[in-house]
C-alpha cells in the first residue's frame, strides 16, 4: 500500500542546476515516483 | 525548473502532492517560495523537501521554525531520499491512530510553539493520526493560562518560545497537581546536548527533532501513552 502511494506520489522538483536535477531525478526515478516537470506530469 | 517564479506558476496550475527544492535559485530562494506558498489555504501544508549543502545549522534554523519535512544534506545518500519520502507519504496519509483503552478521537491535545508554521505542520500530522482535538498556543505562558482551568490528555510544545520556553512549560506541568501525569512530547530544532538534557530533567517524555520523520511520531505515541 505505501509503495502503491509512493509510486504515485506527484513530486515538483526546483533545483537551477542541470547536473543536480538530473541527479535528483535520477534518484527520484529509482523511489519509483512520479514528478512534474515542465508542466507536464511524467511517471 | 530553475526558479521560484517558474516554481509558482507550476503549482498554481498543477498542484504537487510535495515540492523538493534546492536552497537557492537564480531568482531568490526557497524560503521565499516557502513563505509565498504559505500564505495560501490551498499550499499551507504542502510538504516541502530541502535539499541544501549547507551545514551551518543556524542557517537552516528559519527553514526548521517553517514545518518543512526534512531537509537533505548534499551530497545524500539513497536512504535519506527514501526516508523524506516515506515521510512525505506519512504525511499526506490519513489513518487513525490505535493506543489500546485510549480513543484517539476525544484525547485532547495542547500544541505550543511560536511558529504559526511549525504549528500547522505538527497539527496536520496529529490530525492525520485521528488527533482533532488540538487546541494551539503561541507561547508557553498562555498554555499555562490554560491549563489553570482545563484538561488535557497530551502536550506537544517548542522548547524555544519567548516568554515561557519548553522547560518552563514542563515544570509547570509536571510540578502541578492536575497535569503533573500528561504525556509531553517536544518538538525542537535544539542541538545543544546540555539543553536536551536539562529538557529530559524537567520531565519531558520524548524528543523529536525539527524537522521530524513523520513515520516516527506513531510508535513515540503509543509508547508514551503505553508506559
Amino acid at each position: 500500500m505505501e509503495e502503491l502511494i509512493q509510486s504515485e506520489l506527484s513530486v515538483l522538483l526546483v533545483e537551477s542546476s542541470k547536473m543536480q536535477q538530473n541527479i535528483m531525478i535520477k534518484k527520484l526515478n529509482e523511489e519509483s515516483v512520479s514528478k512534474y516537470r515542465g508542466g507536464e506530469r511524467k511517471t | 525548473m530553475n526558479g521560484k517564479l517558474e516554481a509558482l506558476a507550476k503549482i498554481t496550475k498543477y498542484p504537487p502532492d510535495l515540492i523538493i527544492s534546492n536552497l537557492h535559485y537564480e531568482d531568490g530562494s526557497a524560503i521565499e517560495l516557502l513563505h509565498t506558498l504559505r500564505k495560501y489555504a490551498e499550499f499551507s501544508s504542502l510538504p516541502f523537501i530541502l535539499v541544501s549543502s549547507e551545514q551551518r545549522r543556524d542557517h537552516l534554523e528559519v527553514f526548521r521554525q517553517s514545518g518543512i519535512l526534512a531537509i537533505l544534506n548534499k551530497p545524500f545518500e539513497q536512504i535519506a531520499l527514501k526516508r523524506a519520502l516515506k515521510s512525505a507519504v506519512a504525511f499526506l496519509s490519513q489513518e487513525d491512530l490505535y493506543i489500546e483503552n485510549y480513543d484517539v478521537n476525544t484525547l485532547r491535545v495542547a500544541l505550543v510553539d511560536d511558529s504559526k508554521l511549525a504549528r500547522k505542520a505538527v497539527s496536520k500530522v496529529l490530525q492525520n493520526l485521528g488527533l482533532n482535538n488540538i487546541t494551539e498556543f503561541e507561547d508557553g505562558s498562555y498554555a499555562i493560562e490554560y491549563l489553570k482551568s482545563n484538561e488535557i490528555d497530551l502536550l506537544v510544545t517548542d522548547y524555544n518560545m519567548p516568554e515561557v520556553n519548553g522547560i518552563e512549560l514542563t515544570q509547570f506541568v509536571r510540578a502541578s497537581g492536575d497535569h503533573s501525569h500528561v504525556p509531553i512530547l517536544m518538538v525542537t530544532s535544539e542541538a545543544k546536548d546540555s539543553h536536551l538534557a536539562k529538557v529530559l530533567e524537567a520531565g519531558v517524555d520524548a524528543i523529536l527533532d525539527k524537522p521530524f520523520d513523520t513515520t516516527n511520531i506513531k510508535s513515540i505515541l503509543i509508547k508514551m501513552f503505553q508506559d
